[in-house]
């Protein structure tokens, strides 16, 4: 009882999706609603530890996230081994397994799964009809807007802002990402996981005007630097 | 002084200890429970979460200062 009501607590979410970078765009977008919504991003690459064998370390994220987005769109074979990745639905059916036999603690985990058309899955993976299949048509203003609207419902949460309020702000968000990078000398094929996150985090709360409680940050010197 | 022989208000302080024990290890309980840590709150109420990890190629001086830099010059 005690493990479901810390677990109901979480606003963890658990993200899979592809990493290459033809689907940068959409990534971000993902991590920026997830932020924006009062959510928790998480993700495969969050831990660099290579110590932890990447299965254990999927699971573990799994086991703490009560609400997961899965994007299964990708099937294309990768154009170097001519092989396609399995990655997306193989760690679909982990969570989906968790959520199965994983006791109670685990019966109420809440999957989004995106793939670009409606049916489309029926063709290459048609086990998980029934589950919540949305479909984004390769547009991160959609995919925004279809991820807003289920958080909102699912996470019972009404504070949740609209889609297209969400996506206008991405649009700001990723122009200054892009500055914010450069900044820095990097590329934003350079931005790990966490940089996202931590990233997205501050740039919704500056862009809102909100005082940041974190104690470890300090005051921005007048105009920048 | 045997266990028999203890004052009733000795035995009642101990008891009071032992409930305020006991109520500050609920207190305690209470407190590891993981309740997200919220980093702020927006203009809409939305409570932004601290993230899990840190960011990888910035300090959070340099982030606060390269945000404020690419706003200010979005914004002209």
């Amino acid at each position: 009882m005690r493990e479901r009501r810390d677990r109901d607590d979480r606003r963890d979410v658990f993200i899979n999706c592809p990493f290459s970078s033809d689907y940068q765009v959409n990534f971000q977008a993902i991590v920026f609603t997830v932020v924006r919504s009062g959510f928790k991003p998480r993700c495969a690459l969050e831990n660099d530890d290579g110590g932890e064998i990447r299965l254990d370390k999927i699971c573990k994220i799994i086991l703490e996230c009560p609400y997961s987005v899965h994007d299964i769109s990708k099937t294309e074979p990768d154009l170097r081994t001519k092989l396609p990745r399995f990655n997306m639905p193989f760690e679909l059916g982990l969570y989906l397994g968790a959520k199965r036999f994983g006791g109670e603690a685990h019966r109420s985990k809440r999957t989004l799964i995106f793939d670009r058309d409606p049916h489309r899955y029926q063709s290459y993976i048609s086990d998980i009809a029934g589950q919540d299949i949305h479909a984004h048509k390769q547009q991160p203003g959609r995919l925004i807007q279809e991820l807003a609207n289920w958080l909102r419902d699912f996470g019972k949460d009404p504070k949740v802002p609209g889609g297209q309020a969400i996506a206008a702000e991405f649009l700001r968000f990723k122009t200054d990402l892009t500055r914010i990078t450069a900044k820095k000398q990097l590329e934003l094929s350079d931005l790990t996981f966490r940089d996202l996150a931590d990233i997205a985090a501050t740039w919704v709360l500056e862009e809102s005007g909100a005082r940041i409680a974190r104690s470890r940050l300090r005051p921005a010197p007048p105009g920048g630097r | 002084m045997t266990k028999s022989s203890k004052s009733p208000a000795l035995k009642a302080t101990r008891s009071a200890k032992k409930a305020s024990k006991a109520g500050a290890s609920k207190t305690s309980k209470a407190a590891s429970r993981k309740d997200p840590k919220v980093l702020g709150t927006t203009f809409d109420g939305v409570k932004i979460l601290k993230p899990k990890y840190k960011a990888t190629h910035f300090t959070t001086g340099e982030l606060r200062r390269a945000i404020a830099n690419a706003r200010a010059t979005r914004s002209g």
